[in-house]
């Protein structure tokens, strides 16, 4: 098959292949349905960007993308390369702006029918503590630059320190919410500046909170280990590193554009900006990437935080009653030196995963003892009218994906044609209809994010499903979600 | 000469031209205020000096851009407009000093439209033909 002159041969249902050509240094190769590539990769560049990704210096076995692929800027989104500890680049662009853009669930002990009237009361309780909405601030009092510097190198561990939390979230978040090699002074001023008052706040754009039931298991024991039972209510919160975030990237690409010219790289894309990882351009944007990183975890564990009291709250049950407990928090933007088998030797490689999770197998030393016996959830959110999806990692992503698999449905149609379809309608209604409470700060936000302008995510889930990477635990249905 | 959105899948996506290329720099604040916020240019202005420089121009556009867009989303000052602008290379530097009028960001005065994460590279080409400068700009929301 070729799409826009890229030539794509079928390796298997769920897998294709781009033949490594011209300045490719190794071959792409993408997870994806026949049907979803001609639905989803004709109108857009994101093939042409796997190519130009397989171009970076240093990059091991193949330029990758998930099912969920389309067009982002440099790597595609659904985009997974690892690079050359020894001679290979790093890239802002395979990391994003939003630095640990990433989600967490978190399981209780209710069942649905107990709380089914506490609903609506319980989603305008999270609205009016949980600071959502383009440049919102003030969930909890402003950090200081002291406090800031100690979020940076600390993550997850600050939120727990000042009482948002418990010692056994560490233990259920990827890296326990801290990257030990985080170098706060690699992040500008400017970047801290914009960080202060954002700490445990979700943002604008597709960043929310969602409350949902389980509503269907595919695999019991699995289900089991994770702590999910059918009709059980749990939440989601995806948000990432927010300001901060987007100015150290921004930041960084001024900086590595630069390099690229020292280091005599001839990339076919500016957002694609590298510096060799042992450089000083390299280990400084790696510095300020993860200390954003550990800013993302202790965003998502105050707002967790403040979520749980909000239960308890609006319920009036105790602790114990309430049973309120982290199950996982994935990244899904992030770049991680990491330890992978290539061509039958262990090797330190850089996985860059923009809009892709990690999804290690049993086993793992890297995951919680809890799971060594399943794997790690690996965490899908899908639209807000629909489903989302909790799934496991295996030993073939481990083999094939360096580790990753995918991260969400993806957009379909257009802010501005989604609020144009949206003309006429109450969306708010319509979702209530279902049994879906909403508030957001702008209805804007409820017209833009409507259910419809996204893919359906359970095509993507069980691309990667199929073909072995993830398995598919359990399905989770939104019953009230809070927006920006 | 101006400005005009165009439809893009997850952010925005704007098409910018002008007759010289200060021109092209102040339409394209136009675009980055208008995508924003909601309210429209108000006359009560304080002024602030920028000076920029890069290798490139289209680097010194992202400068420019994500200047403003700091200036609101950390020092919560808005830009209302570009009150003069001069854009010159020096040897291989591209320079620019500007002088833009803005005020005080006030939830009283004024609302959100959008959170730009920050303005990209992406497809982002500066050309000049028979005398109009052109470039697309992609906001990342």
């Amino acid at each position: 098959m070729e799409i826009k002159g890229i030539r794509l041969n079928k390796i298997s249902d769920q897998l294709w292949e781009i033949p490594a050509t011209g300045k490719m240094n190794v071959p792409g190769r993408i997870y994806i349905s026949e049907k979803m590539i001609l639905s989803q990769l004709e109108n857009d560049e994101a093939l042409k960007q796997v190519v130009n990704v397989a171009c970076l210096p240093g990059i091991q076995k193949f330029s990758l993308a998930m099912p969920d692929i389309h067009w982002g800027y440099g790597f595609p989104i659904g985009g997974v390369a690892a690079t050359d500890l020894e001679d290979g680049v790093i890239s802002p662009g395979g990391v994003g702006y939003d630095i640990n853009c990433g989600v967490r669930l978190a399981a209780t002990s209710l069942n649905f029918e107990e709380v089914r009237d506490k609903i609506s009361k319980l989603v305008e309780n999270l609205f009016k503590n949980i600071p959502t909405g383009v440049g919102s601030s003030g969930a909890i009092k402003k950090v200081s630059e002291k406090e800031m510097k100690n979020i940076l190198s600390e993550g997850s561990n600050w939120a727990i320190e000042n009482g948002f939390g418990t010692d056994e979230d560490i233990l259920f978040t990827e890296e326990n919410g801290k990257l030990k090699d985080a170098n706060p002074d690699a992040v500008r001023e400017r970047a801290i500046e914009r960080g202060l008052d954002q700490v445990g706040t979700l943002g604008s754009g597709n960043h929310f909170l969602e409350v949902d039931i389980v509503d269907n298991i595919y695999d019991e024991k699995v289900a089991a280990v994770f702590g999910l039972f059918k009709n059980q209510v749990v939440i989601q919160i995806h948000t990432g590193s927010r300001g901060l975030g987007y100015q150290v990237c921004d930041d960084y690409l001024n900086i590595l554009l630069k390099a690229e010219n020292k280091y005599g790289f001839n990339l076919p894309d500016k957002q694609l900006a590298c510096a060799p990882i042992k450089s000083t351009e390299g280990r400084d944007y790696l510095g300020a990437m993860q200390s954003s990183a550990n800013f993302a975890w202790n965003n998502r564990q105050v707002i967790m935080s403040l979520a749980k009291k909000c239960f308890l709250q609006t319920f009036g049950i105790n602790e114990r009653d309430l049973n309120f407990k982290l199950v996982y928090d994935v990244c899904h933007n992030i770049a991680k030196i990491e330890e992978h088998e290539i061509d039958g030797k262990v090797k330190q490689v850089c996985v860059h995963r923009k809009g892709a999770t990690r999804a290690f197998p049993s086993g793992s030393k890297f995951i919680p003892e809890k799971y060594k016996e399943v794997g790690q959830p690996v965490l899908i959110p899908g639209d807000m009218g629909r489903y989302s999806f909790v799934a496991v990692g295996t030993y073939k992503a481990l083999e094939e994906t360096f580790g990753s698999s995918c991260h969400g449905a993806g957009r379909v149609q257009s802010r501005h044609r989604a609020i144009k379809n949206a003309r006429g309608r109450d969306i708010i209604k319509e979702l209530t209809r279902q049994g879906i409470t909403v508030q957001a700060k702008a209805i804007k936000t409820i017209a833009e994010e409507m259910p419809e302008a996204y893919k359906d995510v359970s095509d993507v889930v069980n691309v990667m499903h199929d073909a072995g990477i993830s398995r598919k635990v359990a399905r989770l249905k939104p019953i009230g979600v809070i927006k920006g | 000469m101006g400005f005009r959105f165009i439809d893009h899948t997850a952010d925005i996506a704007v098409e910018v031209s002008g007759k010289t290329l200060e021109e092209l720099f102040i339409e394209s604040a136009k675009a980055w205020r208008q995508s924003v916020v909601n309210e429209n240019v108000n006359l009560q202005c304080e002024m602030q000096d920028l000076k920029l420089n890069n290798e490139m121009p289209e680097a010194l556009l992202v400068n420019f851009l994500n200047e403003l867009n700091y200036l609101l989303f950390s020092k919560k000052w808005l830009m209302n407009s570009v009150n003069s602008i001069n854009i010159y290379k020096n040897n291989s530097q591209w320079n620019l000093e500007a002088k833009i009028n803005g005020e005080a960001f006030s939830h009283f005065k004024h609302s959100y439209k959008e959170e730009i994460k920050a303005v990209t590279f992406h497809q982002m080409n500066i050309k000049e033909i028979d005398g109009v400068y052109t470039t697309r700009i992609i906001f990342d929301i």
